[in-house]
């Protein structure tokens, strides 16, 4: 059920390369003509050029169409112009940009003869492939220290009217002919693809670094002893906390549900990707609805959860060594990077609000939406103290679509006071942020619930699965109850069955916590972590990268002779006088 | 580097015109909220004295800092507290003016335990001999000092420390010992690198018997050469998250001998013959803990006030999308779901500074009471102190975090200011009791309170709720009523009420079973820690309410009026987000529930025109909080700019690794393995 078809070769995202590889070789390929893949192409996978991509400028990353980098024809010589013509134009965050590529592409807003015509991409040579040295009207370098991602050189790039041959645009789409005609692209849907993808992948990635934060926050939690539960029992593993299990369990359970839901994406994208190859566009829009939140909404449940685990350890948790500052670090900008989260949940907002609209003209809904009509109707939920799977799915999905129908009828409100549909939207985006997020954790549950009940499962496993995926549910039905109580919907007596079941459900799991997290299987070098090792021999370790600190290579600080001593003797002569 | 393509003289930049809208069209005057903050404007005058004479000093604002390795951090922290001391000699700096500095400083020195830790102990556990002897070297600097209680293998649990002191009656000598890896001692600041001395915590052995844990006086290092003493293996811990210029450290002791003069006596005393003998139980150790759990929230609300500061800025001068498709880019402040992030965290702020400002008043007030170990005083106030440090800087840690991702890319980069203020400011959830530790302990004490209230008996101020009848409070039926904050606050009241009883009967109901105590206990401990949180905002809500209206006669309705809204839209913003609370316990209904919603959206709208100025008064200079995003004059872009082009990579316009690795792969020249 949770497939290798996503672990990333190297165990984290931060190096040099990461850029040549997935954005600077994928971007000549989907959208450079064939003598462009050919020659480009060729010479970046035998890295005899070393590439990056470069969008995002100072003072624009989410607004596309608000970049300021221009390239013009000029028709004379054949050649585009590139230029930053302000601060804010200047390309800033491409990884490997700063002191490690020597090609880029850039995208710059192209202008022919005055007139704008969009957004194109272009390869542009930034460093003498002697030298290594910036050309000339290119000034590049690193951006300098970031929370995390040291070993990543991102940079930023102004260019001063550098000039680059025809060729050079990227032209599968968009052509400038050599007389400076300029061909407008047939269909340029296709380009989101890509975008698509990456998100896709995101939200498995999340799972993973969420997983790891759980591995290392059980198994510490399985060797750390820390104060009695019964006076003179003697101290216990702090596992054995409800308030511990409480915090470790429901991370795990929210790891797998994160790693399942990625996977559940991919094979939608991969459904959807075989169809548009035939034509068929029309699950485009839901399915880039659904990999916008989602990756959202997984990302965000990421980083919280991961600090969640970072703190059950307690101080150590603080130290580098326990590894898990590193994976938040390294993951947290999935909230940031391709497409900031509240973005993302706003385009999801959109097709749920087209998807309302259209419920209310009585349209049908594509299947993956179609659970939002639910919200029609005096509905009360069947759940009683078996906790049926099935059940628990259909109160997520009816929360999704009260939420949805909610927004959808502030903003219909907002427009019959008089706004304007812009003021009308902005006033009403919380709620339709929030109805994006529901959504996805409804989709999550479900592809939870499915896999559970669907895989081939040895019995002992299917039973631990379903416990856990049953806490993963019942977690937000108690963090969300407001939601799932509305209209009547669930009783104050459902609500406190889930409760004592959620409790009962940490007992239960409490055994199997390490099993779970050994599960993930990541070698103790991906997990870099002392408190995480496999063999459990956390003090050790910890004290050995203690004698690693770079401030012990003498007995004496330098600085004490600095500093410390010539104050200390100050004093110590004015006790003399 | 080439010369900068742009203009990188940022001092000569006119303010950016987005901040000067936003400064013009505030409804109140920021300097009045400043003088609120600092405590009078007397204050706020000394304030900007100290901080112009500590902030023109390199040691303390140099741009550079940011490229330093650990090692230098370290060296840059010593040279500032030396440098806080010698300014503290030189003119005459009273307690106010020492705390004020640290708090510029943002407590980055290295040694901060000698004066906050190391000399109170000697004051306080030491006899009256020791004092004389030990004090005057703490106080002039020949020794410098840390404590040591934390062990590698054990925090929250002090009784179970495992480190010895054994008593040797023939030498009159007590031998100091770590037996095992778990029980070096592991955290203490300072002790790494600095200091020369520590009070170590220790169990006492006499002719093998256990006499509990005692603190003991043991000198680590030579004052002639600085080299650790025979025996004393001491280092430093390792990178860490943040405060990485501290060098917290370990210690192993192997058979470490001093002199029996080098127990402290103060409570506890161990005769010639090694007849032990307690003296007096330590009251005024607990008050000291108390007190830092104040200062705690103290800091919460600066660290987090700063960060709001830093976004609501940025936040203006950004621009990016649109609003209306047909208009220009809007500021990002302009939108709902910026405000949202924003605005709570800007109400949180002024919550906890209200909180903890009655918090301090409470502790000044009477202190001689709790000195002089008044039972009722000491539980209430170890109960709403643990409380309040727990959610202060829970709250304070959720929103920063949420604030660094509010600021896109750039929020990530170190320059932003809020990822080092996050990465320093995480270490307050564990320190000084952890915080679901903590939460517990309060639980405990609202659990006997409410079997109090049961029973009749007389409650103290903090839980006088727990005796009212809170059934007929009326219900939130308009957008009237949510911004009636003593309405709310009542709602508060009635949820925390019925929470604290569900709680306890749970837990009784587990005893009439026939559980045991422990069990029970634990059966319920998530359950128990809910219901201490329920009660930590109820108490934030009624602190704040009670702060904002204590204005009143005191200050420009214009101000009271915004503190007002931000007061409001925190106590519904948690309200909301522990939604569940209230629905459990009938306090707020499902519809109610819209309301809450549509007015807060209403709040947000109400805030906008004054959020800026809001985050203005919170006065940290750009050379304290080094943010470019958060810079007063909004020139972040050519900050950025700038900075970047002082990045110690960018010294060479070729990296050397160049050469070292990549030439050959582009070259193909790279030798095949």
């Amino acid at each position: 059920m949770f497939g290798t078809d996503f672990r990333p070769i190297f165990p984290g995202n931060s190096y040099p390369f990461r850029l040549h590889d997935s954005m600077f070789r994928q971007t000549i390929q989907k959208q450079g003509r064939l003598e462009q893949r050919e020659k480009w192409g060729t010479l970046a996978e035998n890295c005899s050029i070393i590439g990056t991509y470069a969008q995002t400028e100072l003072g624009h990353g989410s607004f596309l169409r608000g970049l300021e980098t221009t390239a013009e024809y000029d028709v004379r010589t054949r050649e585009f112009i590139l230029n930053s013509p302000s601060i804010t134009a200047s390309k800033f965050w491409p990884g490997g940009l700063g002191k490690t590529a020597n090609h880029c592409v850039v995208m710059a807003r192209l202008k022919m003869s005055g007139r704008d015509c969009g957004m194109q991409s272009f390869i542009v040579p930034i460093r003498d492939m002697e030298t290594h040295n910036p050309l000339p009207g290119v000034t590049v370098g690193d951006i300098g220290p970031k929370f995390g991602y040291a070993a990543m050189d991102n940079g930023f790039l102004s260019l001063n009217k550098v000039r680059v041959p025809r060729e050079n645009m990227l032209m599968r789409y968009s052509q400038v002919l050599e007389d400076g005609t300029f061909i407008f692209p047939k269909n340029d849907r296709l380009v989101y693809g890509s975008m698509t993808l990456i998100r896709t992948s995101i939200v498995g990635s999340c799972g993973r670094a969420l997983a790891k934060a759980a591995t290392i926050a059980t198994r510490y939690s399985a060797v750390r002893r820390q104060s009695e539960i019964a006076s003179k029992g003697g101290e216990v593993q702090v596992i054995d906390f409800q308030t511990q299990q409480h915090k470790l369990f429901t991370q795990i359970a929210s790891a797998y549900a994160l790693m399942n839901a990625g996977k559940f994406a991919a094979n939608l994208y991969n459904q959807v990707s075989a169809k548009i190859e035939d034509g068929q566009l029309e699950d485009l829009p839901v399915l880039h609805a659904l990999t916008a939140a989602l990756k959202a909404f997984s990302s965000w449940e990421m980083a919280s959860g991961i600090e969640q685990c970072r703190m059950a350890c307690g101080g150590h948790g603080y130290l580098l060594a326990s590894g898990i500052p590193q994976i938040y670090e390294d993951m947290v900008p999935a909230c940031t990077y391709e497409g900031e989260n509240t973005v993302m949940c706003l385009q999801t907002a959109r097709f749920l609000n087209k998807c309302q609209e259209a419920t209310n003209r009585g349209e049908k809904l594509p299947p993956l939406a179609h659970f939002l009509q639910a919200a029609k109707g005096n509905r009360k939920s069947g759940l009683s103290s078996s906790m049926d799977l099935t059940q628990l799915v259909a109160a997520y999905e009816f929360r999704a679509a009260t939420a949805s129908a909610e927004a959808n009828s502030r903003l219909k409100a907002q427009r019959a006071e008089g706004r304007s549909e812009a003021d009308a939207w902005n006033n009403s985006t919380q709620l339709l942020v929030q109805a994006a997020l529901a959504f996805s954790h409804a989709f999550t549950v479900r592809a939870f619930v499915e896999s559970v009940q669907n895989a081939n499962f040895h019995p002992n496993v299917k039973s631990v699965m379903t416990q856990l995926a049953t806490l993963y549910a019942l977690t937000g039905i108690l963090r969300y109850c407001g939601d799932f109580t509305k209209g009547g919907y669930m009783s104050d007596s459902q609500i406190r069955l889930v409760q004592d079941r959620f409790f009962d459900l940490l007992t239960a799991l409490r055994p199997n916590a390490v099993a779970l997290v050994d599960a993930f299987d990541f070698p103790d070098q991906v997990l870099g972590s002392a408190l995480g090792r496999w063999d459990g021999n956390v003090y050790e370790a910890i004290m050995e990268t203690a004698r690693k600190s770079t401030l012990n290579k003498s007995q004496v600080h330098p600085a004490f002779y600095k500093y410390q001593k010539p104050f200390m003797d100050s004093f110590k002569a004015q006790a003399k006088l | 580097m080439a010369a900068p393509v742009f203009n990188t003289n940022t001092d000569s930049l006119p303010v950016n015109p987005d901040l000067q809208k936003e400064r013009a069209t505030a409804s109140f005057n920021v300097l009045e909220l400043t003088h609120i903050l600092d405590g009078g404007a007397e204050i706020t005058k000394r304030r900007k004295e100290l901080e112009a004479l500590i902030l023109s000093d390199p040691a303390f604002s140099s741009k550079d800092l940011l490229y330093l390795t650990k090692s230098e951090q370290y060296e840059n922290a010593l040279l500032r507290s030396v440098k806080l001391v010698q300014w503290k000699d030189k003119y005459k700096w009273s307690q106010e003016d020492v705390a004020m500095a640290q708090q510029i400083n943002n407590s980055t020195e290295a040694i901060t335990l000698h004066t906050d830790m190391f000399i109170p102990a000697l004051q306080r556990l030491t006899s009256e001999e020791q004092r004389a002897k030990w004090l005057p070297l703490a106080l002039k600097h020949n020794i410098i000092g840390t404590y040591a209680q934390t062990e590698l293998g054990h925090g929250t649990n002090l009784r179970n420390l495992e480190t010895t002191a054994t008593f040797d009656a023939k030498m009159d000598e007590f031998v100091l010992n770590t037996p095992k890896i778990t029980s070096m001692k592991w955290w203490p600041g300072a002790l790494g690198k600095s200091s020369t001395h520590a009070i170590v915590l220790a169990q006492l052995v006499i002719a093998g018997k256990h006499h509990g844990l005692q603190a003991f006086i043991i000198q680590l290092r030579s004052l002639e050469d600085h080299t650790p003493m025979p025996g004393i293996t001491v280092g430093d811990i390792g990178p860490k998250l943040g405060l990485n210029y501290v060098d917290n450290g370990f210690l192993i002791l192997k058979n470490v001998r001093i002199p029996r003069e080098n127990m402290l006596m103060g409570n506890a005393s161990v005769s010639r013959d090694g007849q032990f003998k307690q003296l007096k139980s330590d009251k005024t150790n607990y008050s000291t803990m108390m007190y830092v759990r104040v200062m705690i929230t103290r800091w919460a609300f600066g660290c987090l006030a700063g960060s709001v500061m830093i976004a609501m800025r940025y936040s203006a001068v950004r621009r990016q999308l649109y609003i209306d498709p047909k208009a220009g880019e809007v500021q990002i402040l302009d939108y709902q779901t910026q405000q949202y992030k924003l605005f709570p965290a800007l109400a949180s702020a002024f919550a906890i500074f209200f909180t903890s400002q009655k918090l301090i008043s409470d502790y000044n007030r009477e202190l001689q009471n709790l000195i002089k170990g008044d039972k009722e005083l000491l539980a209430e106030y170890h109960s709403v102190t643990s409380a309040m440090k727990a959610v202060c800087s829970d709250i304070m840690t959720d929103h920063i975090s949420a604030l660094r991702r509010s600021l896109g890319g750039h929020g990530y980069m170190n320059l932003s200011g809020i990822s080092t203020a996050m990465q320093n400011s995480l270490s307050l959830v564990t320190v000084e009791g952890e915080n679901t530790v903590l939460y517990q302990q309060t639980a405990r004490h609202l659990l006997k309170q409410v079997a109090r209230a049961m029973s009749g008996g007389t409650l103290t101020r903090s839980v006088a709720f727990l005796g009212q009848n809170l059934d007929s409070v009326p219900q939130l039926d308009s957008s009237e009523d949510c911004r009636n904050v003593h309405l709310v606050l009542k709602l508060y009241q009635k949820m925390a009420k019925r929470i604290l009883v569900q709680a306890g009967t749970l837990l009784q109901t587990d005893l009439m079973k026939g559980l045991p105590e422990h069990e029970a206990w634990n059966k319920n401990q998530v359950t128990l820690v809910r219901a201490a949180k329920a009660y930590s905002l109820l108490h934030l809500v009624q602190c704040n309410v009670e702060g904002v209206e204590g204005l009143r006669k005191s200050v420009s309705p214009e101000l009271v009026a915004a503190l007002r809204r931000l007061c409001c839209l925190f106590a519904l913003y948690y309200l909301e987000s522990n939604a569940g609370l209230f629905m459990q316990t009938e306090a707020v209904s499902p519809s109610q529930l819209d309301i809450v919603r549509s007015t807060q959206m209403e709040l947000l709208s109400e805030i906008r025109p004054d959020a800026v100025a809001l985050a203005d008064a919170v006065d940290m200079p750009d050379s304290g909080h080094k943010s470019v995003l958060g810079c007063y004059d909004g020139n972040v872009y050519e900050r950025m700019y700038a900075a970047a082009l002082g990045e110690p990579m960018n010294k060479t316009q070729v990296h050397p690794s160049y050469y070292k690795h990549l030439r050959g792969m582009i070259k193909g020249t790279a030798s095949k393995l």
